[in-house]
């Protein structure tokens, strides 16, 4: 399937080759660190972790989210995903691997990384960071593979791949719940060291996550065959609203607890995001365009004319995966430094060079999903294998015939049901023909009694007292015996 | 005695690069780290029997230190710990590299610092370094077990094994922890480094071990060593030990007690043994003023 | 024509990938010559290492991997050689103090035998205290003295 990637139109190849430039410009000022050392970034004694860990985090998060289409999909048999589903398993792939490379070029000594498996600590958060990512990037390969693959052959997945995704969706929770640990067990970091930060995580990740998935399935629209349905496009886009209003209030929480309680440890990082400290206030743009953005995004979510119409549900989209950037990519860690041990405030000032590191990991990362993505579509679309296209076109006749088939059979069905329905109505016809005369003939025979009874009683008016009423009773018995005599007549008559 | 005196007398290469070293370095002690043929003399006479169960810790007289002339003297102190480990002289704040400094009152003690506070305690330098806490953030966060605590307490760094990850930086709440951001050699000053002592690399973490190595020599961390008695060493859980001694007789604080992670480095207020300190009495042992320790002080 | 190219391929990539090692072969090795004529070696009764010379070339990397886990994590700070003579485990002040000429004994074997080890990222501080125009002139001094002592 692999070679799918090779066949492409020029616009593909030219955006592979400007992601080239851009991955081997990251390298280049990778290895410029790699010789100078963690000089070329913005981090200090005191900020201690910069935008690289920034970066890992928000791209775990984006990672994550895949369960938001996963969920509906598997445990709730959502049908409207089943084609989106592998694109959301790709994207979680690739924002693994974007987490991972921020983790490598953050490391001071990334020659020992290995040390993290040879001396295995289970007391350390980092270490079962590096477990639950790492199962989740290999389940995650798997599921996308061996689905696509079944799609390409035209069956279902093996049964232990469905198993796999249910597996993948705990897993995917894990992953951001254990970057959340990373950063709330420092006692010494107020800013960090709160319960709701995996909370926070979570939410955020479920907002940015299906939004960067419903903007990249829009790109691929324009550029390929590739359609999305607008059932599916409508509930993601719910999920995308549900997830930044529970991340809103998470933050409000945040800033409650903070500021009504008004311990300074709590609410002098807050401040130096909200409103900047003692000067320092090189976050506050940030915090505000955030702020800004998501509400944006929100309005047009909340209201469904808007959220149903194209243009305005990519400006919200594009609103709320940039906030959640903000948010998550920039301020969080940073502002956890705030104030450091001695109530200092230290300022975070990115170096360039730190800055195309972290845009080479980006392009690999995007590099990785377009190829995951050709390969997806290019099985979908069917163009590159004949004899994939003649197996799927066998598979369609025999389909054909078979429905040929099931059609005269129900024709077959319909015609003896039609003819015992009429033989039916016949049936009811003579009965009810039957009854009637039965009834005509009863009252005659009444009427002859009655009149017989009548000479009778005129007869015996006078001695003979013989009861009227007995007359017409034996009449009345008279009467069912000829029309039960009658029945078959008519029956016979009807067949 | 300077470095050649002393090579007349011994060969060894350690001895001689270390008198040298401290010789160049503040000229004001030397140190009395075994030579490797005192190693063999002494502690070879009985097969190694593992690190014994204590808790180290430090006892800090700022009162006597600012006796003694504050910021200055200290200073003095921190050379002498910077020098013997070679730690690199960084001017940029932000990547500079201490394994032990000075912070204000306000600074150290900024959860109980109070607003209207006597001059004195206000004035003082406060030294902080790692406070080899009785249970370490730093010891749980790290990955690879490159820091971790000794049976004797001490809050121990392997260099040979830090990827240089740096969680134990954002875990430590007293901010002892230094990275190399750069090669740390170019800004290791070469006149006053310590020969017989390593450096680090590039992208590892490192702090204040206190003196292990001199610890497992029977001799003592190197700013006790060069504090004049200011700074007490020992083991905390012995209620005979000299620090247990000190600590009974004076008023003591500790640096963010409420986090739980126990620190063992104390803050002694004693005006009183600073004024007769001052005042150039002998105060003998109980201080921990030992005179061989400052051997050569002239 | 697909199967020949695929052939030539796979011989061409042999080829290429077994050129380092038929160079080897080809070229003559010079004989490895190591400097032991350091002041402390000189000054030894016997000129002996603490193990076997044997042993410690082919496992001296072995000897220094447990004896810095055994200093830096256990706090045992001493060897017990073979021949019972105890030693103070430590890269600079045992080593280093009789092959106080690391380039020309330590590098010179291992870039002799193609390995980079990463020992002199940290030690072998001497070597970085003698840069110092200074200390070079004292360690002149001291090296003065050790060979007047023999004398």
């Amino acid at each position: 399937m692999l070679e799918k990637v090779f066949k492409g139109s020029k616009l593909y190849y030219g955006w592979l080759l400007a992601l080239l430039v851009l991955i081997g410009a990251g390298v280049l000022a990778y290895i410029n660190q790699l010789v100078n050392g963690l000089q070329l970034t913005g981090m200090s004694q005191d900020v201690n972790w910069g935008l690289y860990i920034a970066q890992f985090t928000f791209f775990v998060g984006v990672a994550a989210s895949g369960v938001m289409v996963a969920i509906p999909l598997y445990l709730h048999d959502y049908k409207e995903y089943g084609p989106v589903i592998i694109f959301g398993e790709f994207m979680a792939v690739a924002a693994v691997l974007v987490a991972l490379l921020n983790v490598v070029v953050d490391v001071g000594y990334p020659a020992r990384l290995f040390n993290v498996v040879l001396y295995p600590t289970p007391h350390s958060i980092l270490f079962w960071d590096m477990v639950v990512l790492s199962s989740y990037l290999l389940v995650n390969i798997i599921i996308g593979w061996t689905s696509i693959a079944a799609e390409r052959k035209g069956t279902k997945p093996a049964h232990w791949v469905h198993v796999l995704a249910i597996i993948a969706i705990p897993l995917a929770i894990s992953i951001h719940t254990v970057t959340a640990f990373i950063y709330c067990g420092n006692v010494g970091r107020p800013f960090w060291a709160s319960a709701i930060v995996a909370c926070r995580f979570l939410a955020s990740a479920f907002a940015a996550g299906p939004a960067l998935l419903l903007l990249i399935s829009f790109i691929m629209g324009k550029f390929t065959d590739y359609k999305i349905s607008d059932k599916a496009v409508d509930t993601i886009a719910k999920t995308v609203a549900y997830a930044i209003l529970a991340n809103v209030f998470f933050f409000l929480l945040e800033v409650f607890t903070a500021f009504y309680g008004n311990s300074p440890h709590h609410t002098e990082p807050l401040a130096y995001i909200l409103f900047g400290v003692h000067g320092h206030n090189q976050l506050v743009p940030f915090m505000w365009a955030a702020a800004v953005l998501i509400v944006i995004g929100i309005v047009i979510l909340l209201v469904k004319k808007w959220r149903q119409t194209r243009g305005l549900l990519i400006i919200a989209l594009l609103c709320i995966f940039l906030g959640c950037w903000m948010d998550k990519g920039i301020n969080f860690v940073l502002a956890g430094f705030v104030p450091n041990s001695f109530g200092e405030i230290i300022d975070y000032v990115p170096h360039p060079n730190e800055i195309m590191v972290i845009v080479g990991t980006f392009a690999i990362g995007a590099f990785v999903l377009t190829l995951l993505f050709k390969v997806a579509l290019a099985v979908r679309e069917g163009i590159a294998q004949p004899a994939a296209v003649a197996f799927s076109e066998a598979t369609r006749a025999a389909a054909e015939n078979q429905k040929a088939a099931e059609m005269e059979e129900a024709v077959e069905a319909a015609k003896a049901e039609k003819a015992a329905r009429e033989a039916e109505e016949a049936r009811i016809a003579a009965e009810e023909e039957a009854r009637r005369k039965a009834e005509e003939e009863a009252a005659k025979a009444a009427e002859e009694a009655a009149k017989a009874a009548e000479e009778a009683a005129a007869a015996a008016e006078e001695a003979a007292e013989a009861p009227a009423t007995e007359v017409a009773e034996a009449a009345e018995e008279a009467a069912p015996e000829a029309a039960e005599e009658a029945a078959p007549a008519a029956e016979e008559a009807a067949e | 005695m300077t470095a050649q005196q002393h090579s007349e007398r011994s060969l060894t290469r350690r001895n001689f690069v270390k008198a040298g070293a401290v010789a160049c370095a503040t000229g004001l002690f030397a140190l009395n780290g075994c030579t490797l043929e005192e190693v063999k003399n002494s502690q070879l006479a009985s097969e190694f029997q593992g690190i014994e169960n204590k808790q180290y810790g430090l006892a800090i007289n700022v009162s006597m230190l600012d006796a003694l002339g504050g910021q200055e003297f200290i200073d003095t102190i921190i050379a002498a710990c910077h020098n013997y480990h070679n730690v690199p002289k960084i001017d940029d704040p932000k990547k500079s590299m201490d394994w032990i400094w000075t912070q204000s009152y306000e600074e150290a003690f900024s959860d109980i610092a109070s607003t209207y506070v006597d001059e004195k305690t206000a004035s003082y330098a406060y030294p902080v370094m790692c406070n080899h806490c009785t249970d370490p953030q730093c010891v749980r966060v790290c990955p690879t077990q490159t820091t971790f605590k000794r049976p004797d307490g001490i809050v121990m760094m392997d260099y040979h094994r830090c990827i240089g990850c740096r969680f134990c930086m954002s875990a430590c709440p007293y901010g002892a922890r230094s990275f190399n951001f750069m090669d740390p050699r170019p800004y290791v000053e070469k006149e006053s480094m310590n020969p017989g002592y390593p450096t680090r690399s590039k992208g590892v973490v490192e702090k204040c071990t206190l003196c292990y190595e001199l610890i497992d020599q029977g001799s003592v961390p190197v700013c006790v060593q060069a504090a004049y008695g200011c700074i007490t060493f020992g083991d905390l859980t012995d209620e005979n030990s000299e620090i247990r001694q000190v600590l009974s007789q004076a008023f003591s604080i500790r640096r963010r007690v409420e986090l739980g992670t126990g620190p063992n480095v104390y803050y002694i207020f004693d005006e009183e043994t600073a004024s007769l300190y001052a005042n150039g009495l002998n105060l003998g042992g109980a201080h921990g003023f030992e005179g061989d320790l400052l051997e050569g002080g002239e | 024509m697909k199967k020949t190219g695929i052939i030539a391929f796979v011989v061409i990539f042999c080829a290429l990938a077994l050129l380092p090692f038929a160079a080897n072969a080809i070229s003559p090795k010079a004989p490895l010559e190591l400097d032991y004529n350091t002041p402390a070696i000189k000054s030894l009764e016997e000129h002996k290492c603490i193990e076997s010379t044997e042993f410690m070339r082919s496992s001296h990397m072995q000897l220094l991997d447990s004896w810095r886990n055994d200093v830096v994590r256990n706090g045992d700070i001493v060897y017990t050689a073979t021949d019972g003579t105890k030693y103070e485990k430590s890269l600079d002040d045992s080593c280093l103090t009789c092959h106080s000429n690391p380039e020309e004994f330590c590098d010179k074997c291992h870039s002799y035998e193609g390995v980079n080890p990463y020992c002199w990222d940290c030690h072998d501080s001497f070597g970085l205290w003698r840069q110092n125009e200074s200390n070079e002139a004292l360690y002149q001094d001291f090296l003065a003295s050790v060979e007047g002592g023999q004398e």
